[in-house]
């Protein structure tokens, strides 16, 4: 993949997952309910 | 060399997916009335806000967490509350490791002069002074309502794991602050 389109790749992927967290909100508190596993899990 | 080249440019597609969602969330979560366990939120709005003499704190042993708002800067915090002796704290955990000191930021700026907010819970407001304690005798049943609510300890909770739990907040492992009225 040329550089060109790696960061092609990158800036849509980027934008995906913004508008996926702003317009699923369920997609979001998931990702946030597996984050508080993984600090409650690891801050130590 | 070419494979190794596709590997760092998927790590490298994965951490920007992962900061770009980190921080979609946390922009997100900072404009809200409130907040969630892991990203701090805005300034609360909701509740009425209370006054005259203090509650009987002790309902607050059937609620799980609460919300603080900090005022300056204003930032709200979801976190556990602890009743004891009529008086009411709240506890920030991990603080002396690395995780501890990027998630708990807010009891870092509490202890260093932030420390005049609101607490919200039952969509009740109340203004609040936060004090830290970090000895004393006090402790010792903030240690035992720590443990039987927050660790599932039976009660009564043996005076070693009260001593065991106390000893953690002294070493600075865990921050207690009251949440006194203003």
């Amino acid at each position: 993949m040329t550089l060109r389109n790696y960061l092609i790749l990158c800036a849509a992927g980027s934008v995906l997952t913004v508008l996926i967290l702003l317009l699923v909100p369920s997609v979001g508190e998931s990702i946030e309910a597996f984050l508080i596993a993984f600090l409650s899990t690891n801050a130590n | 060399m070419k494979i190794l080249k596709i590997v760092l440019q998927m790590l490298g597609f994965v951490v920007l997916l992962g900061a770009v969602t980190i921080g979609t969330l946390r922009v997100q979560r900072s404009s809200g009335d409130g907040a969630t366990v892991v990203f701090p939120g805005g300034e609360m709005i909701a509740g009425e806000l209370h006054t005259g003499p203090e509650p009987d704190w002790s309902f607050t042993d059937d609620i799980f967490t609460i919300e603080l708002q900090l005022n300056d800067p204003m930032a709200t915090r979801r976190i556990f509350i602890l009743e004891s002796d009529g008086k009411i704290y709240v506890v920030s955990g991990y603080m002396k490791s690395f995780l501890g000191k990027v998630w708990k930021e807010w009891a870092f700026d509490a202890d260093a002069g932030n420390d005049e907010g609101v607490l919200r819970v039952n969509n009740v407001r109340y203004p609040r002074k936060l004090v830290r304690i970090e000895e004393g005798d006090v402790l010792n049943g903030v240690a035992a309502k720590l443990l039987a609510k927050y660790s599932g300890v039976p009660t009564p909770v043996s005076a070693e794991a009260i001593a065991t739990a106390r000893a953690d907040i002294e070493d600075g492992n865990s921050w207690i602050f009251e949440l006194a009225p203003r």
